[in-house]
């Protein structure tokens, strides 16, 4: 530092003292750096430094354009971290979805914020430490899958979506590096099982894969832009849902049944009240961890050959073309043979039997007489009309076609005509059988709730008032006094037909008289229409509570009977007078 | 201060009013109108508002800028003389930093001298860049481009850089060596040594990295040198720029309309991750401007050491220059995830007193060459010509 400041006076020493910097006087004889005299002052010193000048700038250049690159490949190209960045956008796109409640706001589906975990394999420092550590929080994680992804190429594994608050916690306590968190928005179904089927399956990205949650997934998500919050109110009542459900369940494990389905239709809206498919489903568990089984909502996206239940069709036809009465006597005293398929009855009465009979005892001969007296071609569109010969899901997007005869001969017609040689959703059955109890008119499914009062619009008639009507009285006779007494409840009469159909045989040909669908389908209360109801249960198996017998008049029907018991209370039906009052007065 | 300052001739000096004509008002355009833009990503940044930063931010930039005019006109041979004390006192307040800057509030960084918060490193950055110039102002006559008048400044570098590291601030201590070796380099160090050096450097980390250093020390050394492999804390930064960034797009999704800025997703916002909201609310032409101000100014600093007819303001322009590139790269690099996060703001667009203090004060210096552009300043070494000439 002395150096600075050499104390040597100047060869001419003849400046005069100039006034110092700082207000004290200067020591004699300063040097004067500025020294425009001196010998080594050189006038300007361009040369090689100018060289450095424009190296200088390359370099700046150089960085600058570096950076722009690389602001640009972040800017215009998102495979930049692709991983990260998709996986924020499906984030993103599952936050705000609507709500979806019952037809009275009973909360069915909601979304929370939840933390999903990921790993960067580049920023672990030792897969195998990591996973050992992960697998302290998540035992049943598999540790050579772990390290396999701990240790993988890319920037970004998931380890496990949606964490609960105290594993986020605990993963954070591990403080292992490159272990990161993301918010993803969580859909919870708050009441479980619930109606599992309708809401929806969801992948393990979140995404919905079946029910509602898919079919209706622009309404919902629609709101996440600001153009409404408000929840999806479905048609069904959560009440009555969870009846049908549990009576299902019940039944469906006393018969060991393959599987099973109900559903609860409000006759004049058309209104889903209650959808159920057994095995039942959890929406709150992604699809790929259910069983494949169980995945099937058997109430829309399953064909049945429903059996006798189709007699009912059979029979409304007859009375609205005025082919039948009650009263009218068809010959059911031997098999009948139409070209080479002989038609037998499994409660044969070998006598000559009334229509109401026919339906009573579930005649297979007088049905197809019946049928024989319609013609194929008018049984036929009149299937068409009620809505069985096409898909009928509500909104859902999964739906089985039903599977229909090639063509419409006499003995197409004549099995049709009972049920067999054609199959159908159940929830096509139900939409049938409430056209029935809507005086003839029939209208689509609804899985939303419908403002009052625009239901008749989208109706489409297929029966006369009273033809219809007459419908009901002769069902209701079926449950009185034939196969499906056991479906009737004390004060809530009950009208409706059993069915049991054998099943085809899966190598093909024929069908098996071991493996059956058991179903009834019907209306309540009996008197004044105003739910249909479908409960079908997938070979059942005889149980002891039921003399080891399978048929629908004792599986289904008394899974109706307890579910109309049940249900006709929340629904706000009065109960009538009782079975035997009600006889009595008519 | 006289023990500083000697007294200086009149001869050739001009009026306070020539001086202040004589800046390049040009480039305090530049620094005008980078600074009003950050005040405008601020009021964003804060909602629509000039609380807490945009107004902040103007009102220092206005003192700021004529503090950089008054270092501007202030006679060059003031900074000449002032350059050794200035590195001295920089590096004694480093090493006050080391021993007492502990004790305020656990902030190494920060040294306390009663009211006011002083951040010696940042002092560090301008007084090295002066200590070098007059250094090599000095040396003016020797052979620069062997290797022994470079071995005095080397060691000036490292002894600040080094106190720096101990802080522990990488990032500054990167900076600081950056802007030295430059300056060794435009003194004209041989382009052999410049080539070797890094060559050697270059083969031997990357010898040692793949046959002398463990598999975790590896990883530790990358851990140290990159932030963001700390996965709960930086990386989100980075992963958030990017994000914003990616959003904006060519056009930006525009002012305020930023989800990443407004929704708190990008952390720093009005910090060192300001270029990232910039980029998403006005897009790549966004970017472009506000680059291209700084590529302006940067052209500003090297057109005026170039035309700079003495060595010292050549020196310090180039140097203060450098100084703005390596911000400027840094804080983008980091920003564009190009370089670790290392948490350098962007001059006088970021909210931060100090960066804006030192970088105003070092642009003073520079528009002090250009004011002081044609004085011929001579050397403090009496060579050996000038020996003769006295004897004469």
């Amino acid at each position: 530092m002395t150096r600075v400041l050499p104390p040597k006076p100047k060869a001419d020493g003849a400046r005069p003292a100039k006034p110092p910097l700082k207000g004290r006087a200067a020591p004699a004889g300063t040097y004067d750096p500025l020294d425009m005299s001196g010998p080594r002052s050189r006038p300007g010193t361009r040369g090689p430094l100018d060289g450095r000048m424009v190296f200088l700038l390359g370099c700046f250049a150089f960085g600058f354009a570096a950076l722009a690159f690389r602001a640009g490949q972040v800017a215009l190209f998102r495979d930049v971290d692709v991983a990260r960045t998709s996986a924020r956008a499906a984030v993103e796109q599952s936050v705000d979805r609507a709500d979806i409640t019952d037809r009275n706001g009973v909360l069915l589906a909601t979304s929370v914020t939840a933390f999903s975990l990921y790993a960067d394999p580049e920023r672990i420092w030792d897969p195998v430490e990591t996973a050992r550590a992960l697998r302290t929080v998540f035992p049943q994680m598999d540790e050579a899958g772990l390290i396999r992804k701990l240790s993988s190429k890319s920037r970004f594994e998931f380890i496990q979506r949606r964490l609960t608050p105290s594993q986020k916690r605990a993963v954070w306590e591990l403080a292992q590096p490159g272990l990161e968190f993301v918010e993803e928005s969580r859909r919870v179904y708050p009441q479980g099982q619930l109606a599992g089927h309708l809401l929806g399956l969801s992948n393990r990205d979140g995404d919905p894969v079946t029910g509602i949650e898919r079919a209706m997934n622009d309404r919902l998500t629609a709101a996440a832009d600001g153009t409404g919050t408000e929840p999806l109110a479905l048609s069904i009542d959560s009440r009555v849902q969870h009846v049908v459900e549990a009576e299902l369940d019940q039944a469906a494990r006393l018969h060991q049944a393959a599987g099973g389905a109900a559903v609860i239709l409000d006759v004049h809206t058309g209104e889903v009240i209650a959808s159920a498919s057994w095995p039942q489903v959890d929406p709150n568990v992604p699809a790929g961890r259910q069983a494949n089984a169980a995945q099937v909502n058997r109430a829309v996206n399953a064909v049945y050959e429903m059996g006798s239940t189709f007699k009912v069709f059979t029979v409304a036809v007859g009375l609205n073309d005025g082919i039948l009465s009650p009263d009218k006597v068809y010959d059911a005293r031997q098999p009948l043979t139409i070209g080479n398929r002989r038609i037998n009855d499994f409660h044969a009465e070998n006598r000559a039997l009334t229509v109401q009979e026919i339906l009573s005892h579930s005649s297979n001969i007088g049905t197809a007489r019946i049928a024989a007296d319609i013609g194929a071609l008018r049984l036929e569109e009149f299937f068409g009309r009620l809505g069985l010969t096409a898909p009928v899901a509500g909104e859902l997007k999964e739906v089985s076609r039903p599977i229909l005869p090639r063509r419409w001969g006499r003995i197409q017609a004549a099995t049709a005509s009972y049920g067999h040689g054609i199959a159908v959703t159940p929830m096509a059955v139900a939409a049938g059988y409430a056209a029935i109890g809507n005086d003839g008119t029939w209208l689509r499914p609804t899985f939303l709730a419908r403002a009052d009062g625009n239901a008749a619009a989208s109706g489409r008639s297929v029966l006369s008032p009273i033809a219809a009507r007459q419908t009901v009285q002769l069902m209701r006779e079926v449950v009185a006094h034939g196969t499906g007494g056991r479906a009737d409840v004390d004060g809530y009469p009950v009208a409706g037909k059993t069915g049991t159909a054998e099943k085809p045989r899966t190598g093909g040909g024929g069908y098996d008289s071991d493996r059956r669908v058991s179903s009834f389908a019907g209306i309540f209360p009996a008197d004044a229409p105003r739910y249909a109801i479908v409960v079908l249960l997938d070979e059942p198996q005889g149980a002891a509570e039921t003399g080891g017998v399978a048929t629908a008049g004792v599986t289904a029907a008394p899974v109706v009977s307890r579910v109309v018991a049940r249900a006709a209370p929340l629904l706000g039906l009065m109960p009538r007078r009782t079975y035997a009052e009600l006889s009595a007065a008519r | 201060m006289s023990v500083l300052l000697p007294t200086y001739s009149e001869e050739g000096r001009d009026s306070f009013r020539a001086r202040l004509g004589k800046i390049e008002w040009g480039l305090v355009l530049v620094l005008a109108l980078i600074a009003c833009t950050g005040a405008l990503l601020l009021y964003g940044a804060a909602g629509g508002s000039f609380e807490p930063w945009s107004a902040n931010h103007l009102i220092r930039f206005s003192i700021f800028v004529v503090m950089m005019v008054v270092v501007a006109t202030v006679d060059v041979r003031v900074w000449y003389h002032l350059a050794y004390p200035a590195y001295g006192i920089a590096v004694l307040l480093l090493v006050a930093v080391e021993l007492f800057g502990k004790v305020a509030m656990g902030a190494q960084r920060w040294l306390e001298l009663g009211p006011i918060q002083v951040q010696p490193s940042e002092f560090m950055k301008i007084a090295l860049a002066m200590a070098l110039a007059r250094y090599y102002h000095d040396g003016e006559a020797r052979r620069l481009d062997l290797i022994t008048p470079h071995l005095i400044p080397l060691v000036m570098i490292a002894v600040p850089s080094a106190l720096i590291m101990m802080q522990p601030d990488l990032g500054t201590a990167l900076m600081v060596v950056g802007v030295g070796c430059a300056l060794v380099i435009l003194a004209g160090l041989s382009w052999w040594f410049v080539a070797g050096a890094g060559a050697l450097g270059i083969t031997g980390a990357v010898l040692g990295y793949f046959f002398v250093m463990h598999e975790f020390q590896k990883e530790r050394i990358l851990n140290f040198l990159d932030p963001s492999r700390d996965p709960l804390g930086t990386g989100y930064h980075i992963t958030q720029s990017k994000i914003a960034i990616g959003s904006g797009g060519i056009f930006g999704v525009g002012f305020m309309q930023g989800s990443q800025s407004q929704l708190d997703f990008l952390p720093e916002r009005h910090t060192d991750f300001i270029l990232a909201m910039l980029l998403e609310e006005f897009g790549m032409i966004g970017g472009v401007f506000v680059l291209g101000l700084y590529v302006a100014a940067l052209v500003y600093g090297v057109l005026i050491a170039r035309s700079c007819r003495h060595l010292f303001g050549k020196y310090l322009a180039g140097g203060i220059t450098v100084l703005l590139f390596i911000y400027v790269a840094i804080n983008a690099g980091m920003v564009v995830g190009l370089l670790p996060v290392v948490g350098e703001a962007l001059p006088l667009l970021s909210h931060g007193g100090s960066v804006m203090m030192s970088m105003l004060f070092g642009f003073g210096l520079i528009q002090n060459a250009w004011v002081f552009r044609e004085r011929t300043l001579g050397t403090g070494f009496v060579t050996r010509d000038r020996r003769e000439a006295r004897r004469g």
